[in-house]
């Protein structure tokens, strides 16, 4: 049980779910608890934070509208963990979320020609390091490609698993490329501290 | 007497032959009855007919009834009284009295004709003697009789009503229906009754006191959200990583010097000299010598050593200074995360957004007094019934009107009460509702104050964490900075230093190196110079000796030069190799103390943090907590007020029940003292009634019965024993009164006197002449008269006795004796009157014919003729003067008439004219004519009022002016509102000119609306995120039950972090204005592609070309553009489907620079600047109403967008004047905005945002601001203000929750 689950819609930055996911959540039917809407906020152009709170403030529920990448996803937050898991649970019953094998192949066919899925594939893996996701994200910190380095740096960074601490700081090293390289010790530093 | 009266007194008269005779008892009681319905004229009228026959028939029927003959009907009189005269009157003409005033002149005539020839005096005395004669037998006298009614009961006394559980009014109106005698007793009913519904309003209010709960509308917490807050704030996980230390690579020692290798000489080997050492050299052997001599080397390649190059510095290991870069890059992670985490610091709620009292709601009672208990009310012996019955008679209307007017003072007391109390809770309630709403604002205000300062609090904070980030990148570029510079200095210093070094070493080696040779060659010259001309013949020894010499000597040579040539190399590659290494350490210890340096600066920025945290969270705390305990104290002030409000109200309640008691009470003292006044005016009265004290008791025992006694008493009497006691009595009075009777005149006694007749012998023959006529006049007057004095209007006991007394005044010469009357008047009691009447009446026979005969001269004394003559002849004189005036006035008038008649018609024409011109006027005349007058007033009043105020005037002169001023100008409204701005209307309205003389500027009006748009954005955020203190308290509990594996962070908030530190998003770091976290409520779903159109925040120059210029691509027109633009959100499909060209990719990367456009105008400039999405919503909104142009909305004077550098964190004359020039521009558009919208129809964006109404708000606000008067009001404006801004926004953007 985890007291935090991040689950990635299945939908395109254009698809306005702010409505659907705000109606829903302010129905207890839906998810057993009742949240109204907290703050929104922009931390980068690119990023859209819708921040549901639960009435007695016993969970949250973010909506994160990323359409750079793009990517709308839920980070589904609870004191109890039992909490977590039952939102969790709910909120996918009712919207589609995108599975992590769903993913998972996605990034891996995706790796080169559209490595924003493994930003993807990031913000919706388990917090626990999953292998063949650590794999993925190993050949795309060891691409060729700077986009995909850029991507996989980033996607690294999102799941925080101490497991890609080595490939960043290797990717750091062997890169060429200066500005990637700082955020790839940058995210690498950020790893180790975690 | 009424008509109906009239007519029943002639129906009574008509009917009465029709009844059956009446008993002789009631004979009485049918004249009272005639009486009472008739008067006494018809009591009078039958007596009178009656008189003649009952005295005539008397004595043979002295005790019959009396037989009621059908009398013709009765005239009747206007009234009782003159009208008896009349009757009577009508009846004395039948005597033969002389007619006063005729036969003066005849008599006179024949006066003077001397005495009366002897013939006319026997004449004459024969003539009286006849009439002597004629007069006929007297009437039978007295005697018989006896009667006088039955005997009077007195009913028994009835008890008094309750009326004490009778509501007051109507208590009092049934004690008026009472006789006073038990008015008096039921007073204390009616007390009671009033004490009691006093006493039961008491009740009702004491069972249910006026209440009221104040703050049971306001949001109360039951503990103060700053407790909620937890002391600190959660932990920063943010650190500075250490760079990897690389390893040491010290400088390499210089490479040795290579070996020199075999001296240089070995390679010239000995020649072959004679094996005898004695021997000579031959030729052969001298020359090979000499050649060998010759071969020997003056150069050697063993000193051909040079130090080689310098070395250099390698900046490698612990000295590669990219440690230093890669410990700042830790820094700036870790400074990148700590901004986030103190992003998040700024962030999170404090209890500013929950600011609501704690104090105790509770239920407020007014104080009102205990229901007070029953009075006992003394209960008031009735009176008696004379006194009862006196009051009645003496006051009784009065007495029923005061009770009348008492109760109806009761109910108007009771309505009036009703009323005021109404009055006084409303007025309370009212009281009570102004102070909730002072509260209300008072504590909207501290809390939008609080969330003000806490928001500029928080904006502090956030620039000094962003000073910190930038203070501590700007040291860490510095150390970097300095770190290169020493390594590149020392790196170069040491090279330098090297090269020198070698260099000396090289010149030094050349040195020996020619040293060498040249001693080599000096060996080599010495040998050759030795040997002469040759080495012909030198023994061998001597030239083996020579040769190994020389050699030696060069090589000698050599060796030193080698060894001077090594020593010089090693001693300049070994001072090298020192300064590198040295310079090589010097940079390592530069770097390291670079690192050390930026680590340093590290942990002060991390340290940093959490101070300025601590320091801006116990502001904000404290303030937090003045505010909780201002708006506590709002509260406490609001209770004590409503406290007060309802003390107010319960002493007014209570004043109320007091003045409805007093009210009440005075009612009844005002009856009581009536009454008490009216009783003993009754007994005062009964009292001076004396002996008739006792009277008035029987009268009261029973009016009617008694006065029919009275009656019967009377009528007996005078029919039965009046007669003869009269008769002598009345010849006497006579005898005395004959002149006067006779009315003679002195001509006439004179003509009498000279035609021979006495005066005794007149009266003599007169009292003859005119004896028989006296009983039945005599009789008839008696009844009448001393019927109508002595029988009064029945029922009314005082007036029977004042009836009496007055008869007694009158007929005291009559009755002689009190005593005699009044046992006549006791004995009527008993119904045997008749007797005593008789007697008393007998008794002064004289004093009755007196009394008879002076109120007969004085109906004959009459002489009213002249007076009225003269009145008429005086009426006359006034008449003719009368005329005279007015004829003259009449003249006037009638000009006057004619004058007022042609102006009526002059001014009927004109109407009809007027009416006329406005039946053809149309609605634009109208509208210009009333433009026109209100233009005229306008001219005429504004120089007025102006001097007004300048000279100083009262506010109330100044609102009678005011007044003056609207009925002269026919105005519809003339107001001066607190800004000191006059508003004239008539039907257009016409803001005059401040009368004092503000103007705002454009940039006034900027800098002054900013801080109200920062207000109400931050209102509007605030309101779209956490509405109620509930919410605030949920995320107060979100924070505080946070638990630790809920610490980390969450992937949104990773992604946030990276997603500003990815390359290529410096343009979102902090100190480019735009702060992460900034709250967006509303905008939905942006999606910002990168189109790159724009390059940055304020740099908008030339886009309004490039826009139209690609739009017109795509067919679009500048007023399409404008429309896309103007609602805030782009509508992409729309815009898409109005787009021409197949060009689909191009069409949408168009569709997103305008995105681009609009996410710099509504999210980008608004975070860069707060307050400025109000700017934006309303030039965009006038943009898309045609009031302005796109270039100007996009980068002109009405740009909302800040200029280059105005949100700039610097303090710099180009980032002032630009903010200078941001704010002209807010000023510019709201002017704009208050220009368009100024009597114009309302003025609705695209958005449907109302804009009239915020420019009317504007407005409002900036008169009371510019007047400074009143600051509740401004308060008041300016909270409308930021409601009508809230409004525009929520319109705008939407979404608003």
């Amino acid at each position: 049980m985890t007291h935090r689950q991040h689950l990635v819609l299945d939908a395109g930055p254009a698809d306005d779910l702010f409505d659907i996911v705000e109606a829903n959540l302010a129905d207890p039917a839906n998810t057993g608890l009742e949240f109204f809407l907290d703050e929104v906020s922009q931390p980068a152009p690119d990023l859209t934070h819708y921040v549901f709170l639960e009435e007695n403030g016993r969970a949250r529920v973010v909506l994160v509208v990323d359409s750079s990448t793009p990517v709308q996803y839920l980070v589904v937050e609870a004191h109890d963990p039992a909490d977590t898991g039952r939102l969790a649970d709910a909120l996918a019953r009712d919207f589609q979320v995108v599975s992590q094998a769903r993913l998972r192949e996605e990034a891996e066919l995706n790796l080169d020609e559209n490595p924003s899925h493994l930003v993807r594939m990031a913000l919706g893996a388990p917090a626990e390091a999953d292998r063949e996701m650590i794999d993925i994200l190993r050949r795309g910190l060891r691409s060729p490609e700077h986009d995909t380095r850029l991507a996989a740096i980033e996607a690294a960074g999102l799941t925080q698993w101490p497991d890609l601490l080595t490939p960043l700081r290797e990717t750091a090293s062997s890169e060429q490329d200066a500005e990637l390289k700082l955020f790839a010790e940058t995210t690498a530093d950020m790893l180790q501290q975690r | 007497m009424s008509r109906a009266r009239e007519s029943e007194a002639a129906e009574v008269t008509k009917s009465a032959p029709a009844r059956r005779p009446a008993p002789a008892s009631g004979s009485a009681a049918a004249l009272l009855r005639m009486q009472r319905a008739a008067g006494n004229v018809a009591v009078t009228a039958m007596v009178g007919r009656r008189a003649a026959s009952t005295v005539a028939a008397a004595p043979a029927h002295p005790a019959a009834e009396p037989q009621i003959p059908a009398a013709p009907p009765v005239a009747a009189p206007a009234s009782g009284g003159p009208a008896l005269d009349e009757a009577a009157g009508g009846e004395e003409t039948t005597p033969d009295a002389p007619a006063p005033g005729r036969g003066d002149g005849e008599l006179a005539s024949l006066d003077v004709d001397g005495p009366a020839p002897p013939e006319v005096t026997a004449g004459a005395s024969a003539e009286v003697e006849a009439i002597g004669a004629d007069a006929g037998p007297e009437p039978a006298g007295g005697g018989g009789g006896g009667g006088g009614g039955a005997p009077v009961e007195e009913p028994p006394a009835p008890a008094p009503p309750n009326v004490a559980a009778a509501p007051p009014e109507q208590a009092m109106a049934q004690l008026g229906a009472l006789p006073p005698g038990q008015m008096a007793a039921t007073l204390g009913g009616v007390q009671a009754a009033a004490g009691a519904t006093v006493a039961q309003e008491q009740g009702r209010l004491a069972a249910a006191p006026p209440s009221h709960t104040p703050l049971a509308n306001t949001p109360t917490l039951a503990t103060a959200a700053s407790s909620l807050v937890p002391a600190d704030g959660p932990a920063h996980q943010a650190r500075v990583g250490q760079a990897r230390q690389r390893t040491a690579r010290p400088t390499p020692p210089p490479r040795p010097v290579a070996p020199a290798g075999p001296p240089a000489t070995a390679r010239v080997q000995t020649p072959a000299l004679p094996a005898a050492p004695q021997g000579g050299l031959g030729a052969d052997a001298a020359r090979d010598l000499s050649a060998s001599i010759s071969r020997l080397p003056v150069r050697d390649p063993g000193t051909q050593v040079a130090p080689g190059p310098a070395p250099r510095v390698s900046l490698t290991g612990d000295a590669d200074p990219g440690q230093v870069n890669a410990q700042q890059a830790q820094l700036t992670a870790g400074s990148a995360q700590v901004q986030a985490e103190g992003g998040r610091d700024a962030a999170e709620p404090l209890g500013e957004d929950a600011v609501h009292p704690t104090a105790a709601v509770e239920t407020m009672q007014a104080e009102v007094p205990p229901p007070a208990a029953a009075q006992e009310v003394a209960e008031a012996e009735p009176a008696d019934a004379a006194v009862s019955a006196i009051a009645e008679e003496q006051q009784g209307p009065q007495l029923r009107a005061a009770a009348a007017s008492a109760s109806g003072a009761m109910a108007s007391a009771r309505r009036a009460h009703s009323e005021q109390e109404q009055t006084q809770r409303q007025q309370s309630a009212q009281q009570i509702a102004s102070l909730e709403q002072q509260h209300a604002a008072a504590e909207q205000s501290e809390r939008t104050g609080v969330r003000a300062e806490v928001a500029e609090q928080r904006t502090q904070w956030r620039t000094e964490q962003r000073s910190m980030v930038t203070a501590a990148h700007t040291e860490a570029q510095a150390v970097v900075g300095t770190a290169g510079q020493t390594v590149r200095a020392e790196q170069q210093q040491a090279e330098t230093e090297a090269a020198q070094h070698h260099q000396q070493g090289a010149q030094e080696a050349a040195t020996a190196r020619r040293e060498g040779e040249q001693e080599a060659a000096r060996h080599r010259a010495e040998a050759q110079q030795e040997s002469g001309g040759g080495f012909l013949g030198w023994l061998a020894s001597r030239a083996q000796s020579l040769f190994d010499r020389v050699k030696q000597g060069i090589t000698a040579a050599f060796d030193r030069a080698r060894n001077a040539v090594r020593a010089a190399v090693e001693k300049a590659q070994s001072l090298a190799t020192a300064v590198i290494d040295r310079a090589r350490q010097a940079a390592v210890a530069a770097i390291r103390l670079a690192g050390t340096a930026l680590t340093a600066i590290g942990d002060r920025l991390l340290a940093g943090f959490p101070a300025l945290r601590d320091r801006f969270r116990n502001a904000i705390r404290d303030r937090v907590r003045r505010a909780e305990t201002a708006v506590n104290r709002l509260a406490e002030g609001l209770k004590s007020g409503v406290r007060a409000a309802l003390g107010l109200l319960g002493r007014g309640l209570s004043a109320l029940l007091s003045g409805l008691e007093a009210g009440l009470k005075a009612a009844v003292d005002g009856v009581a003292a009536t009454v008490r006044g009216a009783i003993q005016a009754a007994r005062s009265a009964l009292e001076a009634l004396g002996a008739f004290m006792v009277i008035a008791k029987d009268v009261a025992a029973n009016p009617g019965a008694w006065l029919r006694n009275l009656g019967a008493a009377v009528m007996d009497g005078i029919r039965n024993h009046l007669w003869v006691a009269l008769k002598t009595a009345i010849q006497q009075w006579f005898n005395d009164k004959v002149e006067q009777v006779l009315g003679l005149g002195r001509t006439v006694w004179n003509l009498l006197t000279r035609g021979g007749i006495s005066l005794a012998r007149i009266g003599e023959m007169a009292w003859q002449g005119i004896k028989q006529a006296i009983p039945p006049a005599l009789i008839g007057i008696l009844i009448e008269k001393l019927a109508s004095m002595i029988m009064p209007a029945a029922g009314a006991v005082l007036l029977v006795i004042q009836g009496l007394q007055a008869a007694w005044g009158a007929v005291s010469r009559i009755l002689q004796a009190i005593n005699r009357f009044v046992a006549f008047l006791r004995a009527v009691k008993t119904g045997n009157g008749g007797q005593a009447f008789a007697q008393v009446v007998a008794a002064a026979a004289i004093t009755v014919v007196d009394f008879v005969s002076n109120w007969l001269i004085a109906r004959l004394a009459r002489g009213a003729s002249r007076i009225g003559n003269r009145i008429r002849a005086i009426a006359q004189r006034i008449g003719a003067a009368v005329r005279r005036v007015a004829r003259r006035v009449g003249g006037a008038l009638r000009r006057a008439g004619r004058w007022i008649g042609d102006r009526f018609r002059g001014a009927r024409d004109r109407v009809r004219a007027w009416r006329e011109r406005r039946r053809r006027e149309t609605p634009a005349d109208r509208e210009n004519r009333l433009r026109q007058r209100l233009e005229r007033a306008v001219a005429k009043i504004r120089p007025q009022a102006a001097q007004m105020l300048a000279k100083g005037t009262t506010p109330l002169l100044f609102r009678l002016r005011l007044a003056w001023w609207k009925l002269r100008h026919r105005l519809t409204a003339l107001t001066m509102d607190s800004g000191g701005t006059i508003t004239a209307k008539v039907n257009p309205t016409i803001e005059l000119d401040d009368p004092k003389g503000h103007k705002v500027t454009e940039a006034e009006m900027g800098a002054l609306l900013m801080p109200i748009f920062r207000e109400a954005e931050f209102e509007y955020h605030r309101s779209s995120a956490v509405r109620t203190p509930e919410r605030a308290a949920a995320r107060l509990a979100w924070r505080a039950g946070q638990p630790q594996a809920l610490s980390g962070l969450s992937r949104a908030e990773q992604q946030s972090i990276l997603r500003l530190n990815r390359p290529g998003a410096n343009s979102m770091r902090a100190e480019d204005g735009v702060s992460a976290g900034m709250s967006h409520a509303a905008h939905g779903s942006w999606r910002v592609g990168r189109v790159g159109m724009i390059r940055g925040p304020g740099d908008y120059e030339g886009m309004t070309a490039r826009l139209l210029a690609r739009g017109s691509r795509f067919g679009l027109t500048e007023a399409q553009i404008a429309q896309a633009l103007a609602s805030g959100r782009v509508n992409e499909a729309a815009l898409l489907s109005s787009m021409t060209g197949n060009a689909e990719k191009a069409k949408q990367r168009y569709v997103a620079s305008l995105r681009r456009v609009s996410f710099l105008a509504h999210v980008v400039e608004p975070a860069r600047r707060r307050g400025h999405s109000v700017v934006s919503a309303t030039a965009f909104s006038m943009l898309g109403a045609g009031h302005a142009g796109l270039s100007n909305v996009l980068e002109g004077s009405m740009a909302p967008m800040a200029p280059v550098g105005a949100a700039s964190q610097r303090d710099t004359p180009e980032s002032r004047a630009a903010a200078a020039l941001g704010q002209r521009r807010v000023g510019t558009i709201f002017t704009t905005l208050l220009n368009v919208t100024k009597g114009k129809p309302p003025l609705v964006s695209k958005s449907n945002a109302d804009l009239s109404k915020l420019a009317e708000a504007i407005r409002r606000w900036l008169a009371q601001h510019v007047s400074g008067k009143d600051p509740e009001a401004l308060a008041a404006a300016r909270a409308q203000l930021i409601a009508g801004i809230i409004q525009l926004l929520t319109t705008f953007y939407g979404k608003a929750k």
